[in-house]
């Protein structure tokens, strides 16, 4: 019986697909130089939901994350968002499509030559108001323009940002160099949420951070995900926070997702490894199982080739028509 | 057995010269595509005013200084050196004449890019190193803007633009250190300078440097810019796209400098008969 609240996965036959799963990424492959890293990664993102990403240092987290929003393109394999295929997408398509997403860098990447306010209403000034219409006007036959914000809307945006995200209007003025590590996070959010994306990506959120601002910015994540209804990608190596707020989990192990599903379905994974990572922590108790029931995962060699043959590369992928 | 041997050794001696011919070639290709993307990117909206503004204070404006302070003393020892030189002849009446020359043709276009390379260019590197390290280019892409369209291509403009404009007033200030040197120092008959200058000058000495200002404007920018963009490994791996910045820039205007130089030579001032 599931408890009262909890995330329930998609039904697999459901005619609604999409609905349910904001992204699908099916066997996707990414070698570096003589490194195969991504070794046919399938993965489903829930919409509305926190879908954690955990594995071990150098595994691939944030490369998946960066395939995600189409900063890498993998070898082989589909990336799908909200039904699209982004792979075989041009600049101009990838740059369309990211308008979707926001992203919480592990150091929060803000730009050092700003000040916090220009940090935050910076994709403002790039792109204009998310609300605008962006229905294709037929008289030109291309997407309406952004309506653009004057000096004090982006102002009372970025001051309305600040108390949403419980930061002193103090720092305003600062600059990333003059933030502790959970301020820089909060402003990177903050950035983030300006544009009202739909999917919100955090790469290792509270790596660096005290548990008390760990705790912070969980509690940051998760009301952001219920206030906004934004499907956020969390990669994260910290199994507190994971299974404090995470609606999905899925594990990545030597390349591919050997788990996924429900912190309670994790739980009760037999993946020896995954159990070890869990368990190491002390953080979160599994249920004890036999020894012998155990799966034992053997790490591939990670200078393994690639599997050879089409489709390969992404020369094989058609293009859309333009 | 000694051809064997003897083609061991040609292998031997070749793989090097392959390796760097190769090497100059990826090189070379990869700043030729850095150099097409720029202007694909340059001709799509939006046209960031404030931002190309901002990269031409900083290619330009602020090297001002550093560029006038040496253009006066380059034009001063230049007037200097050949003031001794041409007495041995008693033709100290042709230093204005000279050293216009020499500034106008090579001085002024050669010495601006270097000076302009070694302050903004290293800067450029070092700040898009830095911003790659620290993912800030990654951040502007998962914006939806362009990191190339941002960042290389106001600065590649701006270079191109800026580096003429400060050549043209390197051979002022150059020519004012000269007229100096010459006439007030070394006694130089004020008239003479003026007018053997002005007779061995022309409008094609000037543009011949403002076409190899703008040539070495675009490129130690795409260079600086190239560099900073692909720099990894940390603080150091900063460091090195910097330090290959400003050799890249230096070796890469002289050379260019010699070539330009052959191609004016022969298809315009020969072709034109002047």
């Amino acid at each position: 019986m599931p408890m009262e609240g909890q995330w329930q996965p998609p039904d697999e036959d459901a005619s609604s697909e999409n609905e349910a799963w904001h992204i699908r990424v099916r066997n996707i492959h990414k070698t570096f130089g003589p490194h195969y890293v991504l070794r046919g990664v399938d993965l489903d993102i829930a919409r509305g939901k926190i879908n954690v990403i955990i594995g071990g240092s150098g595994q691939g987290k944030s490369v998946i994350m960066k395939h995600l929003m189409g900063l890498l393109k993998p070898d082989q394999g589909s990336i799908h968002v909200d039904g699209e295929d982004i792979v075989p997408l041009s600049d101009v398509g990838l740059n369309r499509m990211r308008k979707k997403f926001g992203m919480l860098f592990q150091y929060a990447a803000l730009f050092d030559s700003m000040s916090v306010e220009e940090n935050i209403i910076f994709p403002l000034v790039e792109h204009g108001d998310p609300d605008s219409d962006q229905s294709i006007d037929p008289s030109t036959g291309k997407p309406r323009k952004r309506r653009r914000y004057t000096r004090a809307e982006m102002h009372q945006i970025a001051v309305d940002q600040l108390d949403k995200l419980a930061l002193p209007q103090v720092l305003m003025k600062k600059f990333p160099a003059e933030l502790s590590g959970g301020q820089r996070k909060r402003v990177g959010l903050a950035r983030a949420l300006v544009m009202k994306p739909e999917i919100l990506l955090y790469d290792e959120p509270t790596t660096g951070l005290d548990p008390v601002s760990t705790k912070n910015v969980d509690d940051m994540m998760r009301d952001v995900s219920r206030e906004h209804q934004v499907t956020s990608v969390i990669i994260s190596h910290d199994m507190a926070s994971t299974f404090r707020i995470g609606d999905r989990i899925s594990a990545l192990y030597g390349g591919v997702i050997i788990a996924s599903g429900t912190p309670e379905e994790i739980k009760q994974t037999r993946h020896k490894w995954l159990r070890e990572f869990i368990g190491t922590s002390g953080a979160v108790q599994l249920p004890d199982i036999d020894e012998k029931d155990l799966i034992v995962d053997d790490l591939p060699d990670a200078a393994q080739s690639p599997p050879k043959g089409p489709p390969h590369g992404r020369k094989n992928i058609p293009r859309p028509r333009r | 057995m000694w051809l064997e041997r003897l083609a061991g050794w040609v292998d031997r001696l070749w793989r090097p010269v392959l390796r760097v011919l190769a090497l100059l070639i990826e090189t070379v290709g990869a700043h030729l595509l850095l150099l097409l993307n720029v202007v694909r990117w340059m001709l799509r909206p939006p046209l960031r005013l404030g931002v190309l503004i901002e990269a031409m204070v900083f290619v330009g404006f602020e090297s001002l200084p550093i560029v006038l302070l040496i253009s006066l003393f380059v034009g001063a020892v230049f007037a200097l050196q050949l003031s001794s030189a041409l007495r041995t002849f008693q033709a100290q009446a042709y230093v204005g004449a000279t050293v216009g020359l020499a500034l106008s043709r090579e001085l002024a276009p050669v010495f601006t890019a270097i000076v302009v390379s070694a302050r903004a260019g290293a800067g450029m590197a070092t700040e898009l190193g830095s911003m790659r390290i620290t993912e800030q280019i990654d951040a502007l892409a998962t914006m939806a803007i362009n990191p190339l369209q941002y960042l290389i291509v106001p600065r590649v403009i701006a270079g191109t633009i800026m580096v003429p404009m400060m050549a043209m007033l390197f051979n002022c200030v150059g020519m004012f250190g000269a007229y100096i040197v010459a006439v007030e120092v070394q006694n130089v008959d004020r008239g003479v300078f003026i007018a053997n200058a002005r007779w061995l000058l022309d409008a094609n000495d000037l543009t011949q440097g403002l076409v190899k200002a703008l040539v070495f404007g675009c490129v130690l920018t795409l260079i600086a810019c190239n560099q900073g963009y692909n720099a990894g490994g940390g603080a150091k791996g900063v460091g090195v796209a910097t330090t290959r910045s400003v050799v890249g820039s230096f070796v890469t205007i002289l050379v260019l400098d010699y070539f330009l130089t052959d191609l004016w030579l022969t298809f315009v001032t020969h072709a034109g008969g002047s």
